[in-house]
């Protein structure tokens, strides 16, 4: 029934109220399905048994059924850190695995620093795949007992780093991980497990967690403590709410579309197969895993992604406003490009709970929701400025959509507390508790501002990374 | 690996919850809105900001009660736990310390558990008898069995640990239940809890159950069979060779492979000839130590076989072995379109001495384009030493 108007202000109150109760319902409901997300995470990570104790690593480690594993680490200007990060890397407590640097044209001397550490030698390897890559220049091997490759090559971006890595390396499984990320000894460990329960695991993805105010020794992570800042404070909550309840959730589900690009594991011939890592995109981890479901499910074989909480990867967050919100625009980007290429899968039966629950998820709420959430504070703030919505209705609206993101966040971190508890510090909890109260009033609705001008940028077809400005992690 | 009705109870865990948080929602929204009638947008919100209030702070209390109440209990059991260790220490010592015991163990029957599993791992013979018989006597053993039956799989998961541990005939029989439990970890630790009290019955349990399970359980399983080794290749391990299911024997030639160690199993060379290309291929992995005499005489006509994986395999062991004899089929691999089965020939023939590296020299200056870089990399590696370690 079409109501009837007497004047225009009538059918402008009507218009933005229904437009406001729209976004309401919206919010509503995407805050109830990450709410649901976040229950279901508690209750699997409690259910998750597989993690290995320290006497089955110790048996593990000595089996030589375990699969070779490469290491990928692109490195750009990592001067400062790449001695650490690839002397962490080598020393990881596995038995049978190569660390692949890749020089992605560095302007500093990140490549003379490894040829001068590590005493290496042009070596003639050859590469076994042929992905598109930038030429490469030269690989360097080790005249030391190490197992360490490193591949100079003309600059080209992330994807295409990893390309050239996959090219080179030669194990059956790779984990593409960032220079600067600091791998648990045993990570490797506890993410190829997967591997060997279930042959048909094509990838693994372990938790990231915040490693700045944590003290890294030799790269290693020796004290874990929260940041002294409260950006990267709020970041630590926001990767707890991503990673204990998003994926554990969607890989519990058999719909987990992203892995992060700071640690995931990946068979290397399943990777090759697919194409490798898609350069045109900047979300070339999540554009992978979608790819890997689409050909696979396409050609009815199985594909089987999950996640895994047990192995850590700690990763240095931006603690400047500006590197954040770079890093932010470039997530959105790579989440509507990769959503975009494979839009075929969307709400498609034919690729099961994937495209039907994960697509549809990333695609409604994910790639959508911050547009509406905006939308929703610019219609409830002029609305009510102008008259045109009732109060109640503005404060409905504020209440739906920072009260349930307090509940969310706070149930994020009681999460962590209940489940792998690794602040085991009272003080630091409290402190996380505050932070997820705090996040939802200002750094929030920044972060969905600089989402929607992702949406922007991907629209206009904007390339590129941004200069990431690093610290560098707390020594002693 | 979740179980099915493990993954059913995630769903019906999640799907009560939601009812419970969407009933008290609507049970908030009822009565607001029938005391204050109108506004029912807003009520519906201020339910909702109620409700999770109060659910928020209910778990923020019970976390820190849960808390605190570890770590009171934890603070009290220090106060008994050394008293604890002198009594135990000294009943490893000779003295009979059960009466002393006995009181204490009553109020402070976890950390006596603790405390004796811990002086377990560092006694052994007569020692560690006198610490069993205590453990059967203060009901330790019991108290597992119990905790066995407990349906958190981390307290299942420790009472194994702890009937393995004590190694009493009294755990035996939990232990071989546990064997066939529905939880895969569970039948992990049971495993390996068995092999560590058994003997040699125990552990031809263990490795035929092991040939049913996953890889990965076998990964585990296969070195904690290691001492039984000699005793499972008179009778376990031949007879799941002879099994004539193709699972089984993929299974028992993983877990021989595995070993690493030389081993007297001629049967097993007969699975080289195996139809199914991955059998084919594992028995050639095994055979280097079942039957390496045999296996060098069959290396060159693997390295001719049609499928890749088994090509690759003969190449391997053809380095392992060192089979000068198979260096015309190895050249001919530097071909292969497999370029992993090119590669491992490549790094088979720079193993086979001066002779293997002069043919390899002569493919980087003479071979056709695909060869000459593999065999350039076999030649780099071997002359700078790198192949013994890598």
């Amino acid at each position: 029934m079409i109501p009837s108007f007497s004047t225009l202000f009538d059918f402008y109150y009507f218009l933005f109220n229904a437009f406001d109760y729209f976004i309401i319902v919206y919010v509503a409901v995407i805050n109830a399905i990450y709410f649901l997300m976040m229950v279901l995470g508690f209750f699997a990570v409690r259910h998750y048994r597989d993690g290995l104790s320290a006497v089955e690593m110790r048996s593990l480690f000595r089996s030589s059924l375990l699969p070779s594993v490469s290491i990928l680490a692109p490195a750009y200007n990592e001067s400062a850190t790449i001695r650490q990060s690839v002397r962490a890397m080598l020393g990881l407590h596995y038995p049978d695995h190569e660390v692949v640097v890749i020089n992605d044209g560095s302007k500093d001397d990140t490549l003379q620093i490894l040829i001068d550490e590590f005493h290496l030698y042009r070596s003639s390897r050859q590469a076994i795949a042929r992905l598109h890559s930038k030429p490469i220049r030269a690989v360097y091997e080790s005249r030391d007992p190490i197992r360490l490759v490193v591949i100079d090559k003309e600059n080209g971006g992330k994807a295409d780093s990893l390309n050239a890595g996959l090219n080179i390396a030669r194990s059956d499984l790779v984990a593409a991980i960032d220079a600067d990320s600091l791998l648990d000894s045993d990570a490797l460990l506890q993410v190829v497990k997967p591997f060997l329960a279930d042959p048909d695991t094509i990838a693994v993805g372990g938790i990231v967690r915040v490693a700045n105010g944590c003290r890294v020794e030799h790269g290693r992570v020796t004290r874990i403590a929260l940041p002294k800042s409260w950006l990267a404070r709020f970041q630590v909550v926001e990767y707890l709410r991503a990673f204990l309840g998003g994926r554990v959730a969607f890989s519990f589900l058999g719909s987990l579309l992203l892995i992060s690009g700071a640690f995931g594991l990946f068979k290397r011939w399943a990777a090759i197969e697919a194409g490798g890592f898609d350069r045109r995109t900047v979300g070339e981890d999540m554009e992978l895993v979608v790819r890997l479901y689409h050909q696979r499910r396409k050609k009815n074989l199985p594909c089987r992604i999950v996640f895994v909480p047990d192995p850590v990867c700690w990763t240095e967050v931006p603690e400047t406003l500006k590197t954040l919100q770079r890093q932010r625009n470039r997530w959105q980007r790579g989440t509507l490009e990769s959503l975009w290429i494979h839009r075929e899968m969307l709400l498609n039966p034919r690729f099961g709970v994937v495209g039907v629950i994960g697509m549809g998820y990333f695609t409604f709420f994910e790639a959508l929701g911050p547009l509406v959430e905006l939308l929703g504070y610019f219609v409830t703030l002029t609305g009510l400025i102008a008259g045109l919505i009732a109060p109640s209705t503005a404060l409905l609206f504020f209440i739906v959509s920072v009260a349930s993101g307090v509940l969310l966040s706070v149930s994020a971190v009681l999460l962590e507390e209940f489940t792998l508890r690794r602040y085991p510090n009272p003080s630091d909890v409290l402190r996380l508790l505050a932070a997820a109260l705090i996040e939802n009033f200002g750094y929030r609705q920044i972060n969905t501002i600089w989402r929607v001008r992702g949406m922007v940028d991907a629209l206009r077809r904007k390339r590129g990374w941004g200069a990431m400005e690093r610290r560098g992690f707390t020594t002693s | 690996m979740n179980t099915t009705k493990s993954r059913t109870t995630v769903y019906v865990k999640t799907g009560a919850v939601a009812a419970v948080y969407a009933a008290l929602l609507w049970a908030v929204y009822e009565y607001s809105a029938l005391r204050w009638p109108g506004r029912s947008w807003f009520w519906v919100a201020a339910a909702f900001v109620g409700v999770q209030c109060a659910l928020t702070s209910t778990i923020l209390v019970g976390v820190y009660i849960h808390r605190s109440v570890v770590e009171i209990r934890r603070r009290r059991g220090l106060t008994a736990l050394y008293f604890l260790r002198q009594c135990v220490a000294s009943h490893a010592g000779g003295e009979d310390m059960r009466n002393e015991l006995a009181p204490t163990v009553k109020s402070f029957a976890a950390e006596f558990d603790t405390t004796l599993l811990e002086f377990l791992d560092g006694f052994r013979g007569t020692e560690r008898e006198r610490l069993v018989h205590l453990g059967v006597s203060m009901g330790t053993v019991d108290r597992s069995i119990r905790a066995y039956r407990s349906r958190n799989p981390l307290k299942r998961r420790n009472a194994l640990d702890s009937l393995a541990k004590i190694a009493s005939p009294e755990a035996q029989h939990t232990l071989e239940t546990a064997l066939h439990d529905p939880d895969e970890s569970l039948r992990l630790t049971a495993s390996r809890a068995l092999l560590s009290v058994g003997g040699r019955a125990e552990a031809e349990k263990v490795f035929s159950f092991s040939l049913r399970q996953a890889p990965v359980f076998r990964a585990l399983v296969a070195e904690d069979l290691r001492p039984f080794i000699l005793v499972l290749t008179e009778k376990a391990v031949p007879e799941a060779l002879g099994s004539g299911n193709p699972r089984e024997v993929l299974a028992a030639l993983d877990i021989i492979w595995s070993w690493g160690r030389v081993i007297d199993l001629p049967e097993a060379t007969a699975f080289i000839d195996s139809p199914d290309s991955v059998i084919r291929a594992v028995a050639i992995h095994a055979c280097r130590y079942a039957a390496p005499h045999i296996l060098a005489l069959k290396v060159p006509r693997c390295l001719e076989d049609s499928a890749p994986i088994v090509r690759r395999a003969a190449a391997e062991a053809a380095q392992r072995l060192v089979l000068p004899d198979a260096l015309p089929q190895l050249l001919q691999c530097l071909s292969d379109s497999d370029e992993r089965v090119a590669r491992s020939a490549a790094r088979a023939m720079s193993q086979m001495g001066e002779k293997g590296l002069q043919l390899l020299e002569a493919q980087v200056i003479q071979g056709p384009s695909h060869v000459a870089p593999v065999a350039l990399e076999a030649v780099e590696k071997a002359r700078l030493g790198r192949i013994e370690w890598e």
